[in-house]
């Protein structure tokens, strides 16, 4: 009986030194914008990055963007459920900062998690950094580009154009003519997320991407953007694009379209649908000038005054990981990660998205940076096909977009 | 047992039913005057306010706030139930008042940080030139002014003074008597307090604010209203007329189909075809789904490159720009809530007695007459109840245009819900959301003023 009770003793000392030595992980609540094929991508991510350590476990709840733009205020507003880091749009992130929303990042924590800035793609690096302090790690940048069908281009021999990497409006409707008179019966391009492409062509105009001369007033109604709405409208008078409510995803798919102009999101499904397609920046009105409208997943902070410095370090270990191994990202879910060192990832090279890596081409990356990107956003994508087929001019567009952005300002 | 009679429960005006009248209301007298200071030390820097407790109630700032409102209403119940001579009644509302005040003293303090009050600390340290965070913060400390205590001493002694001796029995009959209604009340009344009564306040209140949803509204008295109704050129003053005269015409266009087909479906069935159980099923099907169930797919039927509808026609109409718009909207909405109407017709019809169609078919009354004259008079309380039901749901539109059509088209199909929505949750411009909503509120509420008169009108006897 007594070696009975020895041995139970004796047990019982071995797994109590045993639990100790095993100290429990810090536990990470991550909220992401990513759903469907792209969350599982993400949650394929962070099961890689739990399985690679004991130290720190992740939880990974991913939702939409208005779902998390919606939830995230209230759980900092009563200070309960905010998640130890998040992922918002770069663009989201000076409001934020305004509101106090966010914290910065101390550069000297994260850098012992090796979270430095020469790690990252510049242009998306220096849009979070904002009264001298840091707030936003980029986990990609994500563009509008422009997609070609290869064997269309093959067929009506229209590759000189896009030889130079680059694509013209004027090269866009001459291969559109050539290739109709050689017989083709689709659309030559598309007017899709209206409000993206017409940032890409709105930043080559102005380099500067001045949504705002104070930072607060809209400026929206100037001759820049009117120019950039003649455009698209003239595109569509001259019938190279396809017309209002057209699937063009999937007109693109069944080739029945030359250029598709789209996000780098979709090359995943691109690949899936079987097509044989080249990538370029966005359509351009030169290349010198070219700027393709670029947003940037950030990983955030969200105020959280219980938050440990213990937590931070392990929510910057993480976010880390997911830098250095972002090859995933990049061919599952088709974005181009922010972390350099995906340029040395010989598989990535080959992608076709690659040249937004590219840290020589990282001023053609128009992002935005608004403090009432929110507002803007909505006021201007509603314009949307109205100006095009007239249903506004475009001079009654550019006023409303300022005026509804202007009258929120002042009733918020 | 003695029985007791309604009217033993009412007593006399004594002087202790008036001194509790008395302090009852100068509960309230004195909430209003009641405030609280608040410090706190960031940086060796010490900054401090005073907030009263009606700002506070509206600040909505934590949880511990909502025994406010639950106190205020338990008190108002209390002075009523005094008024009626109602002691125990009155004392057992000013007891849960005092319960909830009290617990909302000891919650209130206990919170480290409120948001309510970091608001003016901020500013106040900002404006001291400290360049701090709010986890720099490490709490706020809260002192209750005198009146706070004074408020709930009142609610106190008002719930002393009418306690019963329960020693008596009499008086402990008249208690249970008195006190096992509210009893059953009690859950649902308490739901409804915090969870409407409260919202319904405090959205009244947003409407005179100026206010993004993440710090605190200003209040702004008739500004909204005056921006929305009088200000041509404002945004809101556009989406204010557009969403509402879109909200009428969707009422107009639906309202009457949403009667008539029920109704000849009804009816169809009522002639007890072959399978007509199963037709029942089949049309009330729909209202078990959900809007957004319903709307999408609509919306694949309705699609102009894929939906089943231009492939059975052959055509290459865009359904969801106008003029097609709204009747695709009006058709969705229809085909979704026939089913709950319908239920209500058949069960009319079925109410309304065989022998007066065999009386009429004896008088050689053919089918239209039997319906025009014995069915639709004997249908005439559920037609009437069916029309004012669906003009307040149709009022009440958002989905079916916000996923058929959305802001797209100039916004033709942009009712008026959909503004509200979006100002509030999207574009943050919370008080003028608020706004439109009570306008929205207003027009609903005079319409079915109308229309409950004409019900009540038409009652069956």
């Amino acid at each position: 009986m007594k070696k009975f009770l020895s041995l139970i003793l004796a047990l019982a000392m071995v797994l109590s030194l045993a639990a100790v030595a095993h100290a429990d992980p810090v536990q990470i609540t991550y909220w992401s914008v990513f759903t469907g094929a792209d969350g599982a991508t993400m949650q394929g991510m962070v099961d890689a990055f739990n399985a690679s350590q004991d130290e720190v476990f992740v939880t990974h709840t991913p939702m939409t963007a208005d779902d998390l733009y919606q939830k995230v205020p209230l759980a900092v507003q009563t200070g309960t459920g905010i998640p130890s880091v998040c992922i918002v749009h770069i663009e989201r992130i000076p409001n934020f900062v305004a509101q106090e929303m966010i914290y910065p990042y101390d550069l000297d924590l994260i850098a012992e998690a090796g979270v430095k800035e020469e790690n990252y793609n510049s242009a998306a690096w220096e849009r979070t950094d904002i009264d001298d302090e840091h707030y936003g790690i980029p986990l990609d940048v994500h563009s509008y580009v422009t997609y070609y069908n290869k064997t269309l281009f093959d067929q009506y021999d229209l590759n000189s154009y896009v030889e130079d990497g680059y694509l013209t409006f004027d090269e866009v409707k001459e291969l559109g003519d050539k290739a109709k008179a050689a017989g083709f019966t689709g659309y030559v391009t598309d007017l899709g997320w209206m409000r993206s492409q017409l940032l890409c062509y709105y930043g080559q105009l102005d380099p500067e991407l001045t949504l705002s001369k104070d930072g607060i007033e809209p400026c929206i109604n100037n001759d820049n953007m009117r120019k950039v709405f003649e455009t698209m409208k003239d595109l569509w008078e001259g019938g190279y694009t396809s017309v209002k409510n057209t699937d063009y995803s999937s007109e693109f798919y069944s080739g029945n379209m030359l250029v598709w102009s789209e996000g780098i999101w979709m090359k995943a499904a691109a690949v899936d649908a079987g097509i044989d397609f080249g990538m370029l920046p966005a359509i351009c009105y030169s290349p010198e000038t070219c700027m393709s409208w670029t947003s940037s997943h950030n990983f955030v902070q969200f105020a959280d005054e219980n938050r440990t410095e213990e937590e931070d370090l392990a929510v910057a270990k993480f976010i880390n990981f997911m830098g250095e191994n972002s090859l995933t990202w990049a061919k599952d879910a088709g974005q181009c990660p922010a972390h350099l060192s995906i340029n040395d990832v010989a598989e990535f090279t080959s992608y076709p998205q690659a040249f937004l890596a590219d840290p020589a081409r990282a001023d053609e990356l128009a992002i935005y940076k608004y403090l009432y990107w929110g507002l803007f956003d909505t006021a201007f994508s509603r314009v949307g096909w109205d100006f095009v087929d007239g249903t506004i001019s475009i001079d009654d567009a550019l006023a409303q977009i300022d005026q509804e952005i202007h009258d929120a300002i002042a009733a918020q | 047992m003695r029985q007791l009679s309604p009217e033993s429960t009412k007593q006399r005006f004594t002087p202790g039913i008036i001194c509790s009248m008395i302090l009852a209301a100068a509960f309230f007298v004195l909430f209003a005057l009641s405030g609280v200071d608040a410090a706190t030390t960031v940086k060796d820097t010490t900054v401090s306010t005073t907030m009263s407790l009606p700002q506070l109630f509206f600040s909505l700032s934590s949880a511990s706030i909502l025994l406010i409102p639950l106190s205020l209403v338990c008190m108002i119940c209390a002075l009523i139930a005094l008024i009626n001579r109602q002691r125990n009644v009155g004392m057992m509302f000013s007891l849960v008042s005092l319960i909830s005040f009290g617990l909302f003293m000891i919650f209130f303090s206990g919170e480290r940080i409120n948001s309510a009050l970091y608001s003016p600390l901020s500013d106040a340290l900002k404006e001291a030139g400290v360049k701090f965070k709010k986890r720099d913060v490490d709490s706020i400390a809260v002192t209750f002014h005198p009146t706070v205590y004074l408020t709930l001493a009142c609610a106190g002694l008002v719930a002393g003074l009418n306690l019963p001796h329960l020693t008596r029995e009499n008086e402990r009959r008249l208690l249970h008597r008195d006190l096992l209604p509210y009893a059953y009340i009690a859950p649902h009344l308490l739901f409804f307090v915090v969870f409407f009564i409260t919202p319904a306040v405090y959205g009244v209140y947003a409407a005179f604010t100026k206010w993004d949803l993440f710090n605190e509204p200003v209040f702004v008295g008739l500004d909204n209203f005056k921006t929305m109704l009088l200000e041509s050129e404002n945004t809101y003053y556009r989406q204010l007329r557009n969403g509402l005269w879109n909200t009428i015409k969707f009422v107009l266009y639906s309202v009457p189909f949403c009667i008539l087909v029920p109704l000849v479906l009804a009816v169809a069935l009522h002639t007890k075809v072959r399978g007509s159980k199963f037709f029942q099923a089949l049309y009330y099907f729909p209202s078990l789904l959900s809007i957004t169930t319903v709307t999408l797919s609509w919306r694949y039927m309705f699609s102009p490159d894929y939906g089943v509808v231009n492939r059975f026609f052959g055509s290459t109409e865009n359904w969801f720009t106008p003029p097609y718009s709204w009747a695709v909207i009006v058709i969705v909405t229809v085909w979704w809530c026939t089913g709950a109407t319908m239920v209500i017709y058949q069960s009319a019809l079925a109410s309304i007695p065989q022998d007066h169609y065999e009386a009429a078919a004896v008088d050689g009354a053919g089918a239209w007459q039997k319906f025009l004259h014995i069915t639709l008079p004997g249908m005439r309380y559920p037609l009437i109840y069916t029309f004012v039901t669906s003009v307040i749901a149709q009022f009440n539109i958002y989905g079916q245009p916000l996923i058929l059509t959305g802001f797209a088209n100039r916004e033709a199909n942009a009712v008026l819900l959909m503004y509200i929505q979006e100002n509030a949750v999207k574009k943050q411009v919370a008080g003028m959301s608020a706004a439109m909503a009570l306008v929205l509120g207003l027009c609903i509420m005079i319409v079915s003023f109308f229309q409950l008169r004409l019900m009540r009108n038409n009652a069956p006897d």
